[in-house]
């Protein structure tokens, strides 16, 4: 047998038609890097591998399904023929001839692998990772051409067509991919794994975590089905059913094992551990509030175990000390990933029942427990489990995690949330919480590392005035941004340290929270704590602030982005733009119903250009920022279509939208950053600005509610009309 | 007899799946181009003005180019042309030059068929039809370069046949590297900065000597060891 697969594997290697499917499936990954991105975030590795190996992995799948009902059919032609008989059974040469072909779609990642190493090491620079890249080829690629080639195979030995058999394995490959049904979820991939991003700084874990999981499924389910389907090979000119039951009686032990594969599959699928079960139409869900009103929390210790890398699993237990006003016997409710489960509940000292209300909500799902009359009660808990993520669109946001490189644990992941009021604000809270080693935490509180442990590293981080927390954990450096006032610290990876270090980036950024501070106001929602700006995954999809947390996406770090001309003359100086959105689109969100070039851009992009008037003087801020704006409006007033409308006119209603979008996209920041500046000279000059900013980032508009200023509020603020600043 | 040569030879490029897979490439890259870059107009000037249209040229040279290189291949496989050499009295020489002229059929039929592509997507969604101002940008782009490929790929291909493969993946390099304006394989920085510069909108097609002579330099580049080796074969 092994001579044989050798011998078929050198005549496959031979074959010109092997080598054009593993042509177009290391072909198809150059035309993801521009011609056809699948997605649309920018951050390095999505650009440089997750979208080559996207469109290489999808073409590749149908490729190698091609090649196998080609080789297939010529195991038919030879068989009608008598040739091949004599030697060696069908059945065994079609086994053989399909394990070849896995075995050349192993060679083709081979091959992918050495071929695109120099160019996306070349590319990633310093977010290069030797294991996603690994992954990518071997994780995703190299499965979905094999399934590619069994769902061929299986397809083939039920129709026996190869026509017929192609249009199955690309109809199935397409209603898993695009239809409604199913394209959210990650388990229907069975060729592309669910690819929402790719992270640079902070590893994809879970990404390739789900992804293997799927793999898992489906070589389960292939290979059950490969089995099954192997009994309907045609046997003594018997049709379909016949040869079946013949091959029944023949291959039963087959049979039990693909029944058994199958199960196994199915169990897999249903019981995946990865994202929880929020209803469809969780908009609809009418939320509950369990808070109790006449339960309070005077104390907070918990002890938290995130250490496992391997399956991301947690654990812990917390001791509560809850009082109660009320006199009677209480439920208490808490909320708690849906992953997690509570092992053991004792109130005072005695064991008591916890129970699960069993209705996922957002990754979250509540729990609750009976206490008593008592005045004081503690409450200890026991607790664990590996986290689970939101399911919306099939868990794109792989954001909560434990892994090697990257931590993120929500308030409700950390440990259940006690639905109950805080004392006061000096109730205490402390978590300790032992961290895969390398790693610096930054949550609400204060870390520090205690101690080390073969696990990992024990920090315990300290708080007041809450219940829970949330913690972010990676290779993160701390820069202490001076200026402001309030202290901020400003957290990044590692990796970009050298980077930002020779932009001499932190200066910049101090530079933008003095100004900012100055001229609109402190950025701080909580007295007396550091204000902390944290780089974070991409998989948050657009960066979020609370309390005293605020995230910058990982984007901003790319190299394309330090280099991109709209928003700063260089580096440093789009790293103060970024910094700059702290005020403008996290602080005060600038957005408007009727005006899409409305956003904070604009507004940022102003600020960035005052900023460093103020820094480098008038002549630098004119030539970087002021006349390449002008330059970028005169050149879109010179596009073809705005001085020869009527060729817009004849456009497709598709395009005309496109090429009206390319044309106005630079109202976004240069034309708003620009109509702002006329309207500083209206209004009678740059500190008349500064006020009215500074009242617009304290106060809010008033049109959509005071956390966002719409472009009527910022004009009505100014005393004027679109028609004056040239907006119409 | 010879007619009979060039016919047959270029049944042999056009008549297989290989030259259909590339037109079927080129179409469909011309049209993504199309669609993508070329309809919003190069350099602030119409999507058919003959700044844009030289500008899609050069993006399809590439295509082109990799397409002519890739027939060459057919006559470097030796034992074909041996045994039609072998089996009547043709000279040598005139020989070469009748498989030369096939390669450029070829590549004509290619070129053709991409320009072609942009003039019907000129007619039908602007109602333009001002061909004859689209010749220059076009002969421009694409005379040179294919000259310049024919004489480098003739003179690989003598050398070893798999060269002609490096050669593609060179091509296809050096079009995708920023290279000056007048060295500028596909042109693509001059249509899409010159127009610019000439300080009126919609500026009549007018090339500078730095790029004409550029391209007068490809041109003679590729001519020189057809000439060369074409001479000496026939001696
Ligand atoms: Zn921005």
């Amino acid at each position: 047998m092994r001579r044989l697969f050798r011998l078929e594997l050198r005549r496959l290697l031979q074959s010109p038609l092997t080598w054009l499917a593993a042509a177009v499936t290391l072909v198809l990954p150059l035309a993801g890097y521009s011609l056809f991105p699948l997605l649309s975030w920018t951050t390095m590795t999505t650009i440089y591998l997750a979208n080559p190996i996207s469109l290489g992995t999808l073409g590749g799948t149908l490729a190698f399904a091609a090649l196998t009902l080609y080789e297939l059919s010529r195991v038919r032609r030879f068989r009608m023929e008598a040739l091949t008989d004599s030697a060696v059974s069908t059945l065994a040469l079609t086994v053989l001839r399909v394990l070849s072909i896995i075995a050349c779609s192993l060679l083709t990642a081979v091959l992918g692998f050495a071929l695109y190493g120099p160019y996306t090491v070349w590319k990633l620079d310093l977010v290069f990772s030797l294991g996603d890249y690994a992954l990518c080829w071997f994780l995703v690629l190299f499965p979905a051409l094999a399934f590619g080639g069994i769902a061929a195979a299986v397809c083939d030995f039920i129709f026996q067509r190869a026509d017929v058999s192609f249009l199955a394995v690309t109809v199935f490959l397409l209603a898993c991919k695009v239809g409604n049904l199913w394209a959210e979820n990650p388990w229907w991939q069975w060729s592309l794994i669910k690819f929402p991003a790719m992270s640079d700084d902070f590893g994809n874990t879970l990404l390739f975590r789900i992804g293997a999981y799927s793999r898992l499924i489906w070589l389960c389910l292939f290979g059950g089905l490969f089995l099954l389907a192997m009994l309907c090979l045609r046997r003594y000119g018997k049709r379909l059913c016949g040869s079946f039951l013949l091959g029944l009686r023949r291959l039963w032990p087959c049979a039990l094992a693909a029944v058994c594969l199958l199960c196994g599959g199915g169990l897999l699928w249903r019981n995946q551990p990865f994202l929880d079960h929020t209803p469809a139409d969780w908009m609809s869900v009418e939320e509950v509030d369990y808070t109790s009103e006449v339960l309070h929390i005077t104390s907070t210790v918990i002890t938290a175990d995130a250490s496992d890398t391997l399956l991301g699993n947690v654990s812990g237990s917390a001791v509560y000390q809850i009082e109660n006003w009320s006199g009677e016997t209480q439920r208490l409710y808490f909320e708690m990933n849906p992953g997690y489960t509570i092992y053991s509940v004792k109130v005072n000292g005695q064991p008591a029942e916890a129970m699960d209300h069993g209705k996922d909500y957002i990754a979250g799902r509540y729990w609750s427990c009976e206490l008593p009359a008592d005045r004081e009660n503690t409450v200890e808990l026991a607790y664990g489990g590996m986290p689970q993520i939101w399911n919306v669109n099939g868990g794109a946001f792989y954001d909560t995690v434990v892994s090697r490189r990257y931590v993120d644990l929500n308030t409700k992941s950390i440990a259940p949330k006690p639905q109950a009021e805080i004392l006061s604000e000096d109730t205490p809270y402390s978590l300790e919480i032992t961290l895969p080693a390398g790693m610096t935490p930054v949550s609400e509180g204060t870390a520090e590392a205690v101690s080390t442990t073969d696990r990992g590293r024990v920090w315990s981080i300290q708080d007041t005035g809450r219940s829970a927390l949330s913690v972010y954990a990676a290779d993160f450096v701390k820069a202490d941004l001076e200026g402001g006032g309030i202290p901020i610290e400003f957290y990044f990876s590692e990796k970009h340290r050298e980077q930002l270090e020779s932009l001499n980036a932190v200066s910049s950024m101090e530079a933008a929270v003095a100004y900012c501070t100055e001229h609109y106001g402190p950025r701080t929602f909580e007295q007396g704590k550091p204000f902390k700006i944290l780089q974070l995954t991409e998989f948050q999809f657009g960066g979020f602030a609370s309390g005293n947390i605020s995230a910058t996406m990982e984007e901003s770090f790319t190299v394309e982005n330090l280099q991109d001309k709209e928003k700063g003359a260089s580096g440093a100086e789009v790293l103060a733009h970024e910094i700059i959105h702290q005020w403008w689109g996290l602080g005060v969100m600038l957005t408007d119903l009727e005006d899409p070039y409305w956003t904070s851009e604009g507004l940022t992009t102003y600020s960035t250009y005052r900023l460093m008037e103020e820094r480098y003087g008038e002549d630098y801020a004119r030539t970087h920022y002021l006349e390449p704006w002008e330059a970028a409006v005169e050149d879109s007033r010179n596009n073809f279509y705005v001085r020869h409308p009527e060729y817009l006119d004849r456009l497709p209603e598709r395009y005309r939208g496109d090429i009206q979008s390319t044309i106005q996209g630079v109202n976004q920041y240069s034309g708003t950053a620009l109509m702002i500046k006329r309207a500083e000279d209206l209004v009678g000059g740059r500190e008349a600005m500064d006020e009215i900013l500074s009242r617009l980032y304290r106060e809010g508009g008033t049109e959509l509610g005071p956390a966002y200023v719409t472009l009527n509020d910022f004009l009505n603020a100014c005393g004027l009309t679109k028609e004056a600043v040239g907006r119409v | 007899m010879y007619k009979k040569i060039f016919r047959y030879e270029l049944r042999r490029l056009l008549w297989n799946r290989v030259f259909l897979g590339l037109l079927l490439i080129l179409l469909a890259y011309g049209w993504l181009t199309l669609i993508g870059e070329i309809l919003l107009g190069v350099a602030n000037t119409a999507p058919f003005s003959p700044w844009s249209f030289g500008s899609y040229c050069g993006k399809l040279l590439p295509v082109i180019c990799a397409g002519e290189l890739f027939f060459l291949t057919f006559f470097t496989g030796t034992r074909e042309c041996r045994v039609l050499a072998d089996a009547s009295p043709v000279d040598p020489g005139r020989y070469a030059a009748v498989r030369l002229g096939a390669v450029l059929a070829g590549t004509l039929l290619l070129s053709v068929c991409g320009a072609a592509l942009a003039l019907g997507f000129y007619g039908a969604v602007f109602g333009w039809m001002g061909f004859a101002s689209l010749a220059a940008p076009g002969l421009l782009v694409l005379v040179p370069a294919v000259v310049f490929c024919l004489g480098l790929g003739w003179m690989l291909g003598r050398i070893n046949g798999a060269l002609l493969y490096a050669a593609i993946a060179g091509i296809l390099l050096v079009s995708q590297l920023p290279m000056p304006a007048a060295v500028d394989f596909t042109l693509g920085t001059f249509f899409g900065t010159f127009p610019k510069t000439l300080g009126t909108m919609d500026p009549a097609f007018t090339v500078p000597p730095s790029i004409l002579w550029g391209r007068v330099g490809y041109t003679v580049a590729g001519g020189i060891p057809i000439l060369f080796l074409w001479r000496r074969r026939t001696k």
